[in-house]
């Protein structure tokens, strides 16, 4: 009897051991969510000014990215049949209203799968969107879920493209009309076909193509959860390390796990004088008791400054002044020649390729500095943010080479930094080269701004309107406890909310003589420590200046001993030759 | 290549200043590091003085409980118009524990021009232990040393003490030297401890007084306790008469004889040991410039040892010396260095910041470096009887800040000295000059 039972105990004990594993090993959500995403193979035709990619296509790509890695965008002007061969997802966005090539409706016409059309020529995509017809751009005002009048947002260029629906047409998402009373249709579906009223989208309009994309889709049931996380913004050298404890204990008694955003150095504005993290022992232990007590230290630029400005106020990544990449060195007046300019189109290619070159060196020195600085501290950054998120297409792609996570908003365009915006969800876009975004949505507490936090309330609200759109802040430390109290308060309210490890997630970082990657939850840094010490004395001196005072120390400490050690002597010298003289 | 001057060209200035910094405290690192060296070497051999203290007194034990023969002892005694000190002396070695016919007590009257001739004379016809020897030219005026062999030559003993003319042994003095070396056959020499008769005289005295404890506590007793090495005095020691046969008696031409006869009588395997128990009083100088003479001299001596054996290491059979040797080098080279760097960082970092990274802890330091000076010092004081008295350790106090600090200028001007005699090659002259001119430390008392 009592045999049996343990047996049976013990055999019900090792299943369910062995489902647990199983359970561990293949039914994790993130996994069977992957497996879904690998199978999407997304083909996007867009007809837009000239047939570039510009912003727009990379909001697009943004929100993409979150249902799958395999994104191809291809103009309308040079798609061809092998092109939608293996398509799964079918996306026609006609940002221009334009007269797309007469082959174009032949090339559909065998594609079955799920469609999504947005914006202008849906009529010369053959019969697919037959149950739609478009009567020209009208202005409108604000965007809801049609069962969910609640959900109002403002429309992002107050104009849209009215439609006339047919047959058995579903109205998902519509659009208030101002003053004239009337109601829009801006999202509707007919079968497995999906229309979006408006051609410039941004991230308004991506929350409410977003949520209905996840049943174009299919993603099944969506976790309850929402993915959430707070990024401590701009700890350069000089920041005080006393707020930053205090904020460091906060979140550590709150079992949140957070960013921090570092800068490796700090240029004065006035003197022009460079400041490291070396000179600046006490920040450095907050910084890595902060990292071992679980935060994941963000790369936040090297200098976060380009041209002489303050760091954390300058823009390292992007040349202001001539709203350009960094196409110079900083002290070199640059004028960027015209097109006209150069007799033949290789000429201008040669020197677009020469600035694009000094660009990516530029990227490429700072990038592979910072890391190896941070890592010769001791700290390992995880992910990469542009300082003020700005950062050139091909910055992006010199980045990915460095890492595989970017945090903060994106900028989608080379003409104008100000072309910068970020999306509802986790993604993976093809602009980004397989790097993952984790977009920030929520905004920051602004000094002297007494509405930033109402902006945040806003945001927030905004993202919960998504299912599991990201709910993601950043803070400065220096405004202390206080500010950051005001923001978690208002993220924590946030129901099902579900803080982001970066450890937790598939993490690669690469540059020389430094790897570091993510294995179960645990950074692994790999680092041939000599020939990183031999890449700049500046290394070596940190840990020679290191191992010096505590040698000194040392002495001290030995010499207080010695000194003990004298006195205890000469007492019981005193003491044994008063008592032979007694 | 071009982006290379992104960085460092607006940079440059700073770079530059980056460099004076960090070359600053490069500098400062190592001096702290070559003075604390020497500061735990230190308080390395003040621990062995501490135990030596308390062990010495079983060798004292067991030379008063042994019953054996006494050896035949040759006390040797150089003195270069010594008049005025010479009487004393003689006294006490008529008050000496030792039976008198094991005993001779020869007065070397090198060349002397007052009535020291005459004195020795007199003694020497009342008391048959005491012998004279008059030197005259030109086996006479050669220095100590020349005495030295004078004596050596008159001498019937097995073993030769020394003492100089200025000092007043205590009566057990020669009894603990000789037995010493009877009972301790790996000893080639003995070496007893020297107390100052005019301690109380001033301030100065005073100071020298305290010095002279803690270097005999801390050097010899502690170099004895762990290394078996002491060095050979100038007086209050005794040596194998075999030992000086062997060698040709003193060398007279070195410029530090003490020193060189103790490197000889560790490379014949014998050790040297300091017992403290011998003891002699003996006058120091009273006056600053009689002071500043005697230890440029020995400053000079010493400077001259380590050119003389730091490039011929290899040659010496007991590489013990090293240890001394090494000391030397320390004491007069690094130590010195990194107190005049230590001390040249202070002063340019008062007039300009240098933004040294070393921060609080050099207070710490500072702090702590001052302890070891007093406790060390305090407890040298406390192995002699009624030394560790207030007015002692406040003088300690003062010492650190005024004795102490003088050791700098005077191991700048023997350098300088030196230097200028390897130079201008005047190795001979300064010799003889400063000899006669300046015969010993001896003709201060009081």
């Amino acid at each position: 009897m009592n045999n049996s039972k343990t047996t049976k105990r013990k055999c019900l004990a090792a299943a369910f051991i062995i489902t647990l594993l199983f359970s561990i090993f293949l039914s994790t959500p993130q996994s069977i969510a992957e497996v879904k995403e690998e199978q999407a193979k997304i083909v996007v035709v867009y007809t837009s000014k000239e047939n570039e990619i510009n912003e727009y296509q990379r909001q697009l790509d943004m929100l993409l990215g979150h249902f799958s890695k395999d994104i191809t965008f291809i103009s309308s002007a040079e798609v061809e049949k092998k092109d939608l061969e293996n398509a799964t997802h079918l996306i026609y966005y006609g940002q221009k209203k334009s007269r797309l090539p007469e082959t174009f409706p032949a090339l559909l016409e065998e594609y079955t799968g799920p469609f999504l059309a947005i914006g202008y020529n849906t009529e010369q995509l053959g019969a697919h969107f037959d149950f739609i017809q478009s009567h020209g751009e009208i202005a409108i005002d604000q965007l809801y879920f049609t069962n969910d009048p609640n959900t109002l947002l403002n429309a992002s260029y107050g104009k849209a493209i009215k439609v006339n629906i047919k047959g058995n047409t579903e109205i998902l998402v519509e659009a208030t009309k101002g003053y004239e009373d009337s109601i829009e249709p801006i999202l509707v579906k007919n079968q497995n076909h999906y229309y979006f009223a408006i051609d410039d989208i941004a991230l308004n309009e991506t929350i409410f193509l977003g949520e209905i994309l996840h049943t174009l889709f299919e993603t099944g049931e969506r976790s309850s959860s929402r993915p959430a996380y707070l990024r401590l913004e701009d700890v350069h050298p000089l920041v005080d390390p006393v707020p930053l404890q205090e904020i460091a204990e906060i979140l550590k008694g709150k079992n949140i796990p957070y960013m921090i955003a570092v800068i490796p150095v700090y240029t004065s504005p006035q003197t022009g004088e460079k400041h490291y993290f070396s000179d600046s022992p006490a920040l450095l232990k907050v910084l890595k008791q902060m990292q071992k007590d679980g935060a994941s230290i963000v790369l936040h630029g090297y200098t976060h400054q380009y041209r002489s400005s303050e760091t954390g106020e300058g823009f390292e990544f992007w040349d202001v002044e001539n709203n350009l990449p960094v196409y110079a060195s900083s002290d070199e007046e640059f004028n960027l020649k015209e097109k006209s300019e150069f007799k033949t189109a290789e000429e201008y290619e040669k020197y677009m390729d020469g600035l694009k070159q000094f660009e990516r060196e530029y990227i490429q020195t700072k990038l592979t500095r910072g890391i190896q600085e941070l890592v010769n501290y001791g700290l390992h950054p995880l992910a990469f943010e542009a300082p003020h998120y700005t950062m050139s297409q091909n910055g992006y792609q010199v980045v990915s080479d460095y890492f595989s996570t970017y945090v903060g908003q994106v900028q989608l365009s080379d003409e104008d930094w100000r072309t910068m915006d970020g999306t509802p969800y986790i993604s993976t876009p093809s602009f980004l080269n397989g790097m993952e975004l984790l977009p920030e949505t929520l905004g920051f507490i602004e000094e002297d701004n007494p509405n930033s936090l109402k902006d945040i309330q806003s945001k927030s609200e905004r993202i919960q309107m998504t299912e599991n759109g990201i709910a993601a802040a950043f803070y400065h430390p220096y405004l202390g406890s206080e500010g950051l109290y005001d923001v978690l308060n208002e993220m924590e309210r946030i129901p099902h909310l579900e803080w982001i490890d970066l450890k937790q997630r598939d993490i690669s970082v690469q540059a020389d003589n430094v790897s570091i990657y993510t294995i179960n939850g645990e950074v692994i840094a790999d680092v041939k420590n000599g020939a990183l010490l031999m890449t700049s004395w500046d290394f070596s001196m940190y840990h020679i200046k290191g191992f010096l005072k505590t040698a000194i120390w040392g002495m001290a400490i030995l010499g207080g001993v010695a000194v003990w050690l004298f006195v205890v002597f000469t007492i019981h010298l005193q003491t044994r030759s008063t008592k032979m003289e007694g | 290549m071009a982006i290379r001057s992104v960085y460092y060209s607006s940079s440059n200035q700073e770079y530059k200043n980056g460099r004076v910094i960090l070359m600053a405290d490069f500098i400062l690192y190592t001096s702290l590091f070559l003075i604390w060296i020497m500061l735990f070497y230190h308080a390395f051999l003040m621990i062995g003085g501490y135990f030596h203290s308390l062990k010495y007194r079983e060798f004292e034990k067991k030379i008063s409980t042994t019953g054996e023969e006494f050896p035949k002892v040759s006390i040797l005694i150089p003195a270069h118009n010594e008049e005025v000190v010479i009487e004393e002396t003689i006294r006490s070695m008529i008050r000496l524990h030792y039976p008198k016919d094991k005993l001779e007590v020869i007065i070397v009257n090198d060349n002397s021009s007052d009535d020291t001739g005459k004195i020795v004379d007199r003694y020497a016809k009342k008391y048959s232990f005491i012998h004279a020897v008059h030197t005259k030219p030109p086996h006479a005026g050669k220095g100590k040393s020349g005495a030295l062999n004078q004596g050596l030559l008159a001498s019937t003993g097995d073993i030769i003490a020394v003492y100089d003319a200025d000092n007043t042994p205590e009566p057990d003095a020669i009894r603990y030297l000789a037995l010493g070396l009877k009972n301790d056959p790996k000893a080639g020499a003995m070496v007893g401890k020297f107390r100052v008769v005019n301690a109380n005289k001033n301030i100065l005295t005073r100071l020298i007084n305290i010095e002279t404890l803690t270097f005999q506590w801390l050097a010899q007793a502690g170099r004895w306790f762990w290394f078996k090495m002491a060095t050979i005095p100038g007086t209050n020691f005794a040596i194998r008469r075999s030992i000086l046969d062997e060698i040709g008696g003193w060398d007279e031409k070195a410029l530090s004889e003490d020193t060189e006869l103790s490197i000889r009588v560790y490379n014949m395997g014998y050790y040297i040991r300091f017992f403290p128990a011998a003891v002699t009083w003996e006058q120091e100088p009273e006056t600053l410039k009689v002071w500043w003479r005697q230890r440029t001299r020995w400053a000079r001596g010493n400077l001259y040892v380590i050119f003389k054996y730091l490039f011929t290491m290899h040659k010496l059979k007991n590489k013990k010396v090293l240890i001394d040797i090494s000391y030397f080098l320390f004491t007069y080279y690094l130590f010195f260095g990194g107190v005049l760097l230590s001390h040249g960082i202070f002063v340019v970092n008062l007039i300009t910041d240098l933004q040294l990274s070393i921060g609080k802890i050099s207070i710490a330091l500072l702090i702590v470096g001052f302890l070891l000076f007093l406790t060390e010092v305090c407890l040298a004081l406390s192995m002699e009887k009624h030394q560790l008295t207030l007015k002692n350790f406040i003088l300690v106090l003062f010492m650190y800040l005024t004795y102490s600090q003088m050791w700098i200028f005077l191991v700048a001007y023997a350098s300088f000295l030196e230097v200028k005699r390897v130079l201008f090659k005047q190795e001979a002259k300064w010799y003889k000059t400063q000899r006669f001119k300046q015969p010993a430390k001896n003709n201060h008392s009081a």
